[in-house]
């Protein structure tokens, strides 16, 4: 069994349904793909993107090796749910709770240091964006599918830098089709989140290497 | 109603002292066609023309100079800077440059003013300069952007287009006020499109190396 555990802010005013959306579009995924009781899922909606939730939650877990999702805010240092911190990595960083994770992360600028404080604290390996990340209202669902395409390859078998590989190609075939589609402004904010992608860590893993 | 201009830029003389048949219109019309170029003799006039009309290309000639009960070119300058930065304005007063108020002249200066020539200049100065406007707004970003997001239907333009990292939602009709202001988000998207265009032509380049 894997531990999936889904963080995601569903109540931020502007962009809370786009991330229980890629949460709900995840979470049918590995409904579709579980060939019996292959993942252990646990959601954590706003009401449980605090610091205290996770002092408590994440201990339960992180003997083993699991997999932390993120759908909402962030800054270079941190990922917020209603404007306040609940990952961080200042001096009341919580990052050694996710030691021994897949930390996988749809929100701004967690790439820039976050994921390598999360490196440095123990995680194995992590997936997220180094820049401001756009969503596009008017194409939620390609939206939605370049943001998790990186995990869903690593839950089909692929390794990390397989499924890294895999969701850059997935972005650069969406900006080559709405640039088809006379849509040059939507292929440049899809370029720019893909340019952002940046992967740390081990690239090795697969999603065999979870199984507890 | 939209109106596109593709092809030629829209030239707006807004100028008290010209006439329909001077030379400098003449010219004018014969380079960039009659349908093209148009004179307002009253500030306010040409100031609602060219808000009216700010999906054109456009290039304005400005006096500074008008009746007591017009705005001032400055003040014309001024409004049309509050809602673009995308049209070219080329100031052409009897003044000498000596007689503009200093604060006037700073403010031309850090607000993309194109040039500012004497009305005693060869009306040459000022066809150079509309040249070189034209060939700014057909190669310029921003411009090009604009005209792109001007083609698009009203139901498009005020649809929800993309959220940014600051929970920020535009429609394309914001996105153009941005590009049109220049905000630091107009020119991201403006620096983000030729990132485009770079990694596109690379792309290429390697599919033809393949």
């Amino acid at each position: 069994m894997i531990s999936v555990n889904i963080a995601f802010d569903n109540r931020d005013a502007e962009l809370g349904e786009f991330f229980r959306q890629c949460k709900d579009d995840l979470i049918t995924f590995l409904n579709d793909n579980d060939a019996g009781d292959e993942y252990d899922v646990h959601e954590m909606h706003s009401g449980l993107c605090n610091m205290a939730y996770l002092d408590n939650r994440m201990p339960l877990i992180n003997a083993n090796n699991f997999l932390f999702i993120a759908y909402s805010h962030g800054e270079d240092n941190c990922l917020l749910a209603g404007g306040t911190a609940y990952i961080v990595s200042n001096h009341y960083s919580n990052v050694h709770l996710f030691t021994n994770s897949f930390f996988y992360s749809v929100a701004c600028f967690t790439g820039a240091r976050l994921g390598g404080h999360l490196i440095n604290s123990g995680s194995h390996t992590f997936i997220g964006y180094r820049d401001s990340y756009q969503v596009l209202d008017r194409y939620m669902a390609v939206a939605i599918e370049c943001a998790n395409l990186g995990i869903k390859m690593f839950f089909t078998g692929r390794n990390v830098e397989e499924a890294f590989r895999l969701m850059k190609q997935l972005y650069t075939q969406k900006v080559d089709r709405l640039i088809a589609l006379g849509d040059p402004l939507g292929a440049s904010f899809l370029r720019e989140n893909r340019d952002g992608l940046v992967q740390l860590g081990r690239q090795d893993l697969t999603a065999a290497d979870f199984e507890v | 109603v939209v109106k596109v201009n593709s092809g030629q830029p829209k030239i707006v003389i807004i100028h008290d002292d010209l006439s329909e048949d001077d030379p400098l219109l003449v010219e004018l019309r014969d380079a960039y066609g009659s349908e093209n170029v148009t004179l307002k003799k009253e500030s306010q006039e040409g100031l609602d023309y060219v808000l009216a009309n700010l999906s054109e290309k456009a290039i304005v000639i400005l006096d500074l100079n008008f009746k007591a009960n017009e705005p001032s070119g400055v003040d014309v300058f001024d409004k049309i800077r509050e809602r673009t930065s995308l049209i070219y304005i080329i100031v052409l007063t009897a003044k000498d440059l000596h007689q503009v108020a200093a604060e006037d002249l700073v403010k031309f200066i850090n607000n993309d003013a194109l040039a500012f020539i004497p009305v005693t200049d060869s009306y040459q100065k000022v066809l150079e300069a509309v040249a070189k406007a034209a060939h700014e707004l057909d190669t310029s970003v921003g411009s090009v952007l604009e005209q792109w997001i001007s083609r698009q239907s009203d139901d498009v333009k005020n649809a929800p287009y993309v959220t940014t990292e600051t929970g920020k939602r535009y429609t394309l009709g914001n996105l153009l006020d941005e590009i049109r202001k220049q905000t630091a988000f107009g020119k991201k998207m403006e620096k983000n499109i030729l990132l485009l265009a770079v990694d596109l032509l690379t792309r290429q380049k390697e599919r033809i190396d393949d």
